[in-house]
């Protein structure tokens, strides 16, 4: 089959056919506020009709939770995920705490890893 | 009216830790994240736009095929402060490019080795060597396994630097999983940065257009 030819794209090994961009409409752009384990949670601000997704996305935010999670959740894909929660930033519907710095070349902090240790062997 | 700092929510957010699982397809990735997680482990997808090589106005190809690749992901809260969050990174070779996007901003990275398939994770160990990201390899001792092999043989067939741990484990079981975490956190404190990790992601950088 030619890459050329519509039927290519239509089989087990290129997947389903989905839009889900569609739901962010139309938006592609990575977003720089998300990263996987940014935190976000609902700042309770009321908003108006906002959709069927980003109401959906909003209500995971009740309580603290990661944007990893937001997208498992709601089974939006990760890049769609992002896209609606930028939004919501935007309308100060949520706030957000970004992931533990990781610095290049440098040692994570010393406490940190000690915590994590500790918490490891708690386990 | 602005609330006052203390009864913020956002005050309580912990802070997101991420470290990574990589290995081949069916090493025990998944199972191992289910081992320690303290969630059952859940799945998010990545979306992948196969046909998108010059093609820049989506609004123009709205029935553009898209590939999903699943991440499974587990977490486990570290003392009501911070959260660490494990990530099986897609296996299959057609995904690689997306590893740099999830290595950003991760601790550091478990190799799982199946040694009936340990040419499996020739590729990965040669990534994380180039990209300079702390890892160390865990190998999963499966049940049955006609092949045994020592960890001294492990880290010959790999041609590993002496510094990177070898571990031996069982996916499966729940102490196991968490003493390969343990080793790749004392190895974390252990090695020198300066050297170890020429090429590690920055802090800004964002995660790009996949995930």
């Amino acid at each position: 089959m030619s890459r050329g030819d519509p039927e290519a794209f239509v089989d087990s090994a290129a997947g389903r056919l989905i839009r889900p961009y569609a739901v962010a409409g139309g938006r592609t752009a990575p977003n720089e506020d998300f990263h996987l384990v940014t935190y976000v949670v609902a700042t309770g601000r009321a908003l108006g009709d906002l959709g069927p997704d980003h109401d959906d996305i909003l209500s995971l935010c009740d309580r603290p939770i990661s944007v990893a999670e937001v997208s498992a959740l709601s089974g939006l894909p990760l890049a769609v995920t992002k896209i609606l929660l930028s939004d919501l930033l935007g309308w100060r519907a949520i706030d957000t705490r970004a992931p533990v710095p990781v610095f290049e070349r440098a040692r994570p902090s010393t406490d940190l890893l000690e915590k994590v240790l500790d918490a490891l062997y708690k386990l | 009216m602005p609330s006052t700092s203390s009864d913020r929510a956002v005050d309580n957010l912990p802070g997101g830790l991420k470290l990574l699982i990589a290995g081949g397809f069916g090493v025990g990735k998944t199972t191992l994240v289910g081992a320690v997680s303290e969630i059952a482990p859940l799945k998010t997808e990545a979306t992948i736009t196969e046909a998108s090589v010059g093609v820049d106005d989506i609004a123009l190809t709205g029935g553009k095929t898209t590939t999903t690749v699943a991440l499974d992901f587990g977490r486990v809260s570290i003392a009501n402060e911070y959260v660490l969050f494990l990530f099986g990174l897609p296996g299959q070779e057609r995904f690689w490019f997306m590893w740099d996007q999830l290595c950003i901003g991760a601790l550091g990275v478990i190799v799982l080795v199946d040694t009936r398939r340990i040419e499996d994770s020739f590729e990965a160990v040669d990534y994380f060597e180039r990209t300079g990201i702390p890892f160390l390899v865990a190998v999963n001792e499966f049940e049955g396994a006609q092949f045994s092999y020592t960890g001294t043989e492990v880290r010959e067939a790999l041609q590993l630097r002496p510094d990177v741990p070898v571990v031996m484990c069982d996916a499966r079981s729940r102490t196991s999983a968490v003493n390969v975490l343990i080793a790749l956190v004392k190895h974390l404190q252990t090695i020198d940065y300066r050297t170890v990790r020429p090429a590690a992601p920055e802090l800004a950088a964002h995660e790009g257009s996949y995930i």
